[in-house]
């Protein structure tokens, strides 16, 4: 007899797979939009704004979701939601383990967050502080997780490397998206030739940013695959762990279609073609389908994170 | 189908899509083994897995195949071998068999439990 379970209560999973989601999605806001703006020119001052709302919704839900996610880490660790509240397991988890002084500054960042959003600039300081705060999180987030598994030497910096490049080029192109949205519609209901010239602009920036951060992605994909299984990918193909793999793949091969008509057919139509708002809302319901997508496919990294992987 | 979209995953399309495999300590082999039969009691269980774990919040128990419980030391990692709880048994086991139910969790904080039998034979 050799039985495995994940050792994890349907309460404690459901807690999971709820904060994790809704912490990854918040922390990608925090780095991609904050970055789209850093990038792109400040032509849309509607746009901007209600970035800037979203960026301060993103900040506190951040720091919700992420102290929420820690609590499901240490009640999963100790078996029942009631640790979370034992001074005991508390002093076990951040001073006992190797990944205690992690959690420690996450919960740092998490508060910087809440400053973040309560800061009453606007400027490019503060977008920075937004980029800063997603970008600590992410790479605070790889030793919480597998890449945490290659130890102190070189193999272990790599995996935290690899993790890291990995996670800031998906940040940077998924959490650019609401931005991207934005300037649309902006562009959308303005319908202002100016307003066109600017949006072809923007979109032209975004496509390079896509293509940059699709390479990364692709290239510590790779990277992270051969960390992980070696050659032998078929063995991820087993079980529920495998299902739920094969539906995110489908999402991201979505995304990545999406993407290239965006940049190749919608993109050089939109240039050749007389102000029309039309093309522009074309786009601006691709980007939407692109945005979904990617939300479907955080969720589906989140049920991956608490599936108990084929043996 | 299914391969050839898991292979394009594999490749990097997915955000960190592959990053969550393995990521769970699970039970490579076990000193008794796992099913085994032994002539002599042993004096501690070493069971090993396939990441490192951490010690505080791993440990195992060891009963009987009736469920009766059976006291046994308090797991230890084996700083030789991070992937290894060691647990002394402290008293000599009658003929029998055993069960052993224990829990980790491995250094990227995922938990797993599981057990698995040994007999001591008469």
């Amino acid at each position: 007899m050799d039985d495995v379970t994940d050792g994890n209560s349907t309460e404690i999973l459901a807690v999971l797979l709820l904060t994790r989601g809704m912490h990854f999605a918040s922390v990608f806001v925090l780095f991609g939009s904050a970055l789209y703006w850093l990038v792109m020119p400040d032509n849309f001052p509607r746009a901007r704004r209600a970035t800037d709302q979203l960026l301060r919704m993103a900040a506190p839900t951040a720091a919700i979701s992420g102290v929420g996610w820690l609590c499901a880490i240490v009640a999963n660790m100790a078996g029942g939601l009631s640790a979370v509240i034992e001074p005991e397991t508390l002093s076990l988890f951040f001073f006992q383990t190797q990944f205690g002084p992690v959690a420690a500054l996450r919960v740092a960042l998490l508060a910087g967050c809440v400053v973040a959003a309560l800061w009453s600039g606007r400027g490019r300081l503060w977008l920075i502080a937004n980029l800063a705060l997603g970008a600590l999180l992410l790479v605070d987030q790889a030793w919480l997780g597998h890449a945490a598994e290659g130890g102190a030497g070189l193999k272990g910096a790599l995996m935290i490397g690899v993790y890291c490049i990995h996670v800031f080029a998906a940040a940077a192109w998924l959490g650019g998206l609401p931005p991207l949205l934005f300037t649309l519609r902006d562009a959308r209901e303005s319908g202002e030739a100016k307003a066109r010239r600017l949006t072809i602009d923007v979109l032209l920036r975004f496509s390079v940013m896509g293509a940059v951060g699709v390479a990364l992605i692709v290239v510590s994909g790779i990277g992270n695959g051969a960390f992980r299984v070696g050659s032998s990918f078929a063995i991820l193909l087993k079980a529920d762990y495998g299902d739920v793999l094969f539906v995110k793949a489908a999402l991201v091969a979505a995304m990545l279609g999406l993407a290239a008509c965006n940049r190749f057919i919608a993109l050089p139509r939109l240039r050749l073609a007389p102000a029309d708002a039309q093309q522009t809302a074309r786009l601006h319901v691709s980007v939407a389908i692109e945005l979904v997508l990617g939300l479907g496919v955080l969720a589906a990294a989140s049920v991956l994170g608490i599936t108990l992987p084929p043996q | 189908m299914k391969k050839i979209v898991c292979a394009l995953l594999a490749g990097g399309a997915g955000f960190a899509a592959v990053t969550g495999a393995f990521a769970h300590a699970l039970l490579d082999h076990a000193v008794p083994g796992v099913g085994s039969t032994v002539q002599s009691s042993p004096r501690e269980l070493e069971i090993s897995f396939t990441q490192n774990i951490v010690a505080s919040f791993s440990g195992a128990t060891l009963t009987t195949a009736d469920g009766a419980a059976l006291a046994a030391g308090k797991g230890v990692v084996d700083p030789s071998n991070p992937s290894a709880l060691r647990v002394p048994i402290g008293h000599a086991l009658k003929p029998g068999t055993y069960v052993v139910n224990w829990h980790v969790v491995s250094v990227d904080t995922h938990h797993t439990s599981g057990s698995y039998k040994f007999t001591v034979a008469p």
